[in-house]
């Protein structure tokens, strides 16, 4: 697999480095708090990520070339989780986006202890933002 | 006898682990209970000792394993009530038990215009069989709404079970509210209108005394995984008359009697429904779960289970924000409580609180219908079975709490500040 970008090996690193279950939930909620909720009327079904339990809305614009990400999931894991790939990859170029590879999520340890449908979540939530990556390239 | 809880707990190893660095705290029993040594030993030995195909064969093994089937079937038969062995079918589960009974009777009986009465709480397995067969048939489902307790409402039902009504289909007890529905009155009602009435008894053949042959429905399901058995049995009830005037379900070997390329015959009850060589080993083992249960007997397990349910619905009650859906006192219902955190998405709460090694359910339950009815997106289940401790109970509440003090934005804000 090659290097992730920066920020998101910095965040898969400090979640991989933390044992305790109970820990790598509170520092993965954490991280989800510090992404910006986004404004209600782009919560619509267009950016809507489908397959998940909870609420989950996420999109990518091109602006000078480079992906900015914006997401918000209603519940606080699925939004840590959102957390990596929005606050870890914005700012690629849609080509470096596409270069990562989302399995980065198993060397974080929460593979094992989510359950499967929040596994899918995540990969589908990754899916939803390759998809605009793609479009953002081919626009 | 005062009931040991140590010794029973001791009876099963799981109990002893940990689970991410913390004891086992185990409150889904209404999704699979946890297995006594004696079932465990029970699956060991037949297979290190007798394991042999069934109802077929000129060796003694075979015969020593067909007996130990057959004695199984025998104490379940006894165990649940039933009239006698040839009532009882092994299946997979409820599930198949569902299907097959939908089926095959659903083929042979059911037409268009014909209304398949079902609950708001029913689980799909008793939602999903019906309404598929109801389609087949082009007949209408009618479902019957719930009081405020959660149980089916009477006074509905009288209404919306008439002529119309060939099958009434309801579950005993919600595996989501824990509330016991009333069988006999609804049965009563099934009845009087020709209906041929169905109670999925899963999460109820674990708690209680059955005494199928006077509960006054015409078939019956449950799962031996729920009582203390292995997965992948379980069992249809149904009065003799109405297994004999229905057609087999799955053919091939056992549930024949003659076959020549002009015409099969069937084999007699309950064989007929019993295609293929059956779980042998796992029905074996589900006898000696019900030994254990009966060893332990009825009276001492309520006892047990009403304490625990009167304590955990008190505790429960203290938690901030927690809304319990379903009967709120201690009567009629099992140890089974589903309820919201306010500001706490499930799943969040679900994982946070088996990372303190507290396992429960979450989500929709496998009863949409119901989650629909009660507009949420999903629930928090804890559910109690025989094993468990009022410290548990504690335990489960000190972990709410420790969620709700992570989790709720309030508190949140306030830790921020």
């Amino acid at each position: 697999m090659p290097s992730l970008p920066p920020k998101l090996q910095a965040m898969v690193d400090e979640l991989a480095s933390i044992d305790d279950l109970e820990e790598k939930y509170d520092a993965l909620i954490e991280m989800g708090r510090a992404v910006p909720d986004i404004p209600a009327e782009r919560k619509t079904e267009d950016c809507m990520v489908h397959g998940c339990q909870s609420l989950v809305h996420v999109y990518a614009t091109l602006v000078d070339g480079r992906l900015k990400l914006k997401g918000h999931a209603d519940a606080l894991i699925v939004n840590g989780m959102l957390a990596l790939l929005v606050l870890g990859l914005d700012g690629l170029t849609p080509a470096e986006f596409l270069q990562v590879d989302p399995k980065f999520i198993e060397k974080t340890g929460l593979i094992k202890a989510l359950t499967p449908s929040r596994v899918n979540g995540f990969y589908n939530v990754y899916q939803k933002l390759k998809a605009d990556a793609l479009a953002a390239l081919n626009a | 006898m005062p009931y040991d809880l140590d010794r029973i707990r001791a009876d099963f190893p799981i109990l002893a682990r940990q689970v991410n660095g913390r004891p086992l705290v185990y409150l889904d029993n209404g999704a699979t209970s946890q297995k006594p040594h004696a079932v465990i030993e029970s699956l060991v030995r037949f297979y290190q000792n007798s394991n042999a195909n069934i109802h077929r064969g000129a060796h003694g093994l075979g015969s020593e394993a067909t007996a130990a089937y057959e004695q199984a079937r025998g104490s379940v038969e006894r165990f649940v009530g039933a009239n006698n062995g040839n009532e009882l079918v092994f299946t997979r589960g409820t599930t198949e038990s569902v299907n097959l009974l939908a089926q095959a009777w659903g083929r042979a009986n059911l037409m268009a215009g014909d209304e398949v009465v079902l609950s708001r709480s029913e689980h799909h397995a008793n939602f999903v069989p019906w309404y598929m067969i109801a389609k087949e048939r082009g007949a209408k489902l009618v479902l019957l709404p719930l009081d405020a307790a959660g149980r089916i409402d009477l006074g509905s039902a009288r209404a919306l079970i008439t002529e119309r009504c060939k099958v009434l289909a309801f579950t005993w007890v919600s595996n989501v509210l824990g509330g016991v529905n009333a069988v006999g009155e609804l049965a009563a009602l099934g009845k009087a209108k020709g209906a041929m009435v169905f109670v999925d008894a899963a999460q109820a053949a674990p708690h209680f005394p059955l005494n199928l042959a006077q509960c006054g429905a015409d078939a019956a399901a449950f799962s031996a995984h729920k009582m203390l058995g292995p997965t992948g049995v379980g069992v249809l009830w149904a009065r003799e008359a109405l297994l004999e005037a229905m057609p087999p379900w799955q053919g091939g070997g056992s549930m024949i009697s003659s076959v020549s390329p002009e015409l099969v015959t069937w084999n007699r009850l309950p064989w007929k429904f019993e295609a293929g060589t059956p779980n042998i080993a796992d029905v074996v083992a589900f006898g000696a779960a019900v030994k254990y249960l009966k060893a332990i007997g009825w009276e001492a397990l309520r006892a047990h289970e009403e304490a625990l349910c009167a304590y955990a619905l008190k505790k429960l009650a203290g938690v901030d924000g927690l809304k319990l859906y379903g009967p709120s006192g201690p009567r009629d219902r099992v140890a089974v409580f589903s309820f919201s955190l306010a500001g706490v998405d499930a799943g969040d709460a679900g994982a946070l609180l088996d990372a303190q090694g507290i396992e429960v359910r979450v989500g929709n339950h496998c009863a949409q219908p119901l989650m629909e009815e009660l507009c949420v997106p999903g629930l928090i289940r804890a559910s109690a079975y025989l094993y468990n401790s009022p410290g548990e109970i504690d335990a489960l509440v000190a972990g709410l709490e420790r969620v709700v003090s992570k989790l709720r934005p309030a508190a949140s804000a306030a830790a921020k500040a």
